[in-house]
């Protein structure tokens, strides 16, 4: 049979694409101080008892839908209650710490509670790793939950990131797409199902298990640069009330102290990272003119250029750079030599993005590649 | 990349390149967004100085692609000036004015590359 066509986007719902957009970027990017009020909660629980409802399941009782103050603690919480809850289904050993509480509700609450502690304890720590690395807390809480099972129970947080786990405002996207249908096209369908994920998508990502639910509350530090890459370059460009925090440069992850101490930077650091992208940043931090100084770069091409300015291509592992002088003095009447790193093959870097063809490695064609051009077209009458 | 036929005699001021042009077609070109500063042709994001065009008939436009990433300045009969406003060292201005005949001109900022890896990335400047 063939499908009927049910709606063409007509120029009003057209001119209504770019503020939904922006509805739903701005709430993706939705931050909050002091947490879900108690009208918030309660707006919640009702949508998530909907979800389960119209899945045709039981919902989980109100003591059993946790909100917990980050998608860490609720990564691992959620997998370590899923996981004593599984142990006691199955009748597996009953002699953990969490077990011997009275009530399925402590299998929850414990998981949540320990969770909670050791993610905020690592993250007001002063560690400085890659991202928050639960895995030692982690490790703690679970044994302190779950005994001899400690080690499953930690295996479960990855299984409920990668089975159970929804976004929330996080995924506002498809939740843009087709609420768009809903609240602009009015499409005559049936949403009384689908409101409740519609609500959810207000709130942090959650976890839905037969026998509970959490929710993470949101960040109350999102920055982004202004491509909406993850960016920050003074602190977090995420972090939550627990302490939990993310560090980004233009969407590149890094370790928190090229953000907050890149005066801590040491050339030795800086050649032992192998992710070229961290690389790059933690030269840029160092500043690439002392990196140049401070290690051996290969001299490829040394010129003047016609208004008497040296300048100089140079090499070293995956990092080209044509060294400039200002033509004009500063005020002491020293010149400032600025380092721009080119392209490897001196591709000429187009002002649309794009890339010319390459070029023979000399300091002229190197310069002029800055300005998406080739050397044979870089003719300077002046410079200052 | 570019349809204008460039000619000779390139003008930069720091990481400003101004590339006159025998023409741009009007099709390509609306003008530039307003700025309360003047003819604004790029930031520089370090020190708070900024390369500004000054004349009388001066008129800076953008391309209509926004993928393209460079202005057009329109120069008068009685010519202009670029100067870089703001950021001076020890009371000299981090680069000396630069004087334009009538004409038109590319503004086009230094561009750095920013990525090792197969997703070839280039981006302005930040000086």
């Amino acid at each position: 049979m063939a499908a009927q066509k049910k709606y063409t986007l007509t120029p009003e719902h057209r001119a209504q694409l770019e503020p939904w957009k922006n509805r739903w970027i701005a709430n993706a990017m939705a931050t909050s101080q002091g947490g879900y009020t108690d009208a918030q909660r309660t707006r919640a629980r009702a949508a998530i008892k909907g979800l389960y409802r119209a899945a045709n399941l039981k919902p989980p009782p109100d003591e059993r839908i946790v909100f917990v103050p980050s998608p860490f603690v609720l990564r691992f919480a959620a997998g370590f209650a899923a996981a004593i809850w599984y142990l006691r289904t199955t009748g597996s050993d009953a002699a953990t710490s969490a077990a011997t509480e009275d009530a399925t509700r402590d299998a929850t609450y414990a998981a949540t509670s320990d969770a909670t502690s050791a993610a905020t304890d690592t993250a007001t720590s002063a560690n400085d790793l890659w991202y928050p690395d639960l895995s030692a807390p982690m490790l703690a809480a679970a044994k302190a939950i779950g005994g001899d099972h400690a080690k499953f129970l930690l295996a479960c947080a990855p299984l409920v990131y990668g089975r159970a786990w929804n976004g929330g405002n996080q995924w506002s996207g498809w939740v843009a797409f087709l609420s768009f249908f809903r609240h602009v096209a009015k499409l005559d369908l049936e949403y009384e199902k689908w409101d409740h994920y519609e609500t959810l998508a207000d709130y942090g990502p959650r976890v839905l298990h037969a026998e509970f639910a959490m929710i993470s509350e949101l960040p109350t530090v999102l920055t982004v640069d202004a491509g909406n890459q993850p960016h920050n370059e003074t602190g977090p460009f995420c972090a939550w009330r627990d302490g939990t925090a993310l560090y980004s440069i233009h969407g590149v992850r890094v370790p928190r102290s090229v953000v907050e101490h890149p005066e801590r930077l040491t050339l030795a650091r800086i050649e032992a990272e192998h992710n070229a992208e961290i690389k790059r940043i933690m030269i840029d931090r160092y500043g690439l003119g002392r990196y140049v100084r401070d290690s051996r770069f290969e001299v490829v091409d040394a010129d003047v250029d016609p208004l008497g300015q040296p300048r100089r291509l140079l090499r070293r592992d995956g990092l080209t750079v044509v060294e400039l002088a200002n033509s004009t003095e500063d005020g002491d009447g020293s010149r400032r030599m600025y380092h721009v790193p080119v392209e490897p093959s001196l591709r000429p870097m187009h002002p649309d993005g794009t890339l010319g063809e390459p070029q023979a490695m000399t300091a002229l064609n190197a310069v002029a590649s800055t300005y998406g051009l080739r050397g044979e077209q870089y003719a300077l009458e002046l410079e200052t | 990349m570019t349809n204008e036929n460039t000619k000779p005699g390139l003008v930069r001021q720091g990481d400003v390149l101004l590339i006159p042009v025998a023409d741009v077609p009007d099709a390509d070109i609306a003008p530039a967004k307003e700025d309360a500063r003047g003819l604004v042709l790029a930031e520089g994001e370090t020190s708070g100085h900024h390369h500004a065009v000054f004349g009388r008939g001066a008129r800076l436009m953008r391309f209509r692609s926004e993928a393209r990433q460079e202005l057009v300045v329109i120069v008068g009969r009685g010519g202009a000036e670029v100067r870089v406003v703001g950021g001076e060292s020890g009371g000299v201005p981090r680069h000396h004015p630069v004087r334009l005949g009538p004409g038109k001109y590319l503004a086009r900022v230094q561009r750095q590359w920013t990525s090792a890896d197969e997703a070839a990335r280039s981006r302005t400047v930040n000086d």
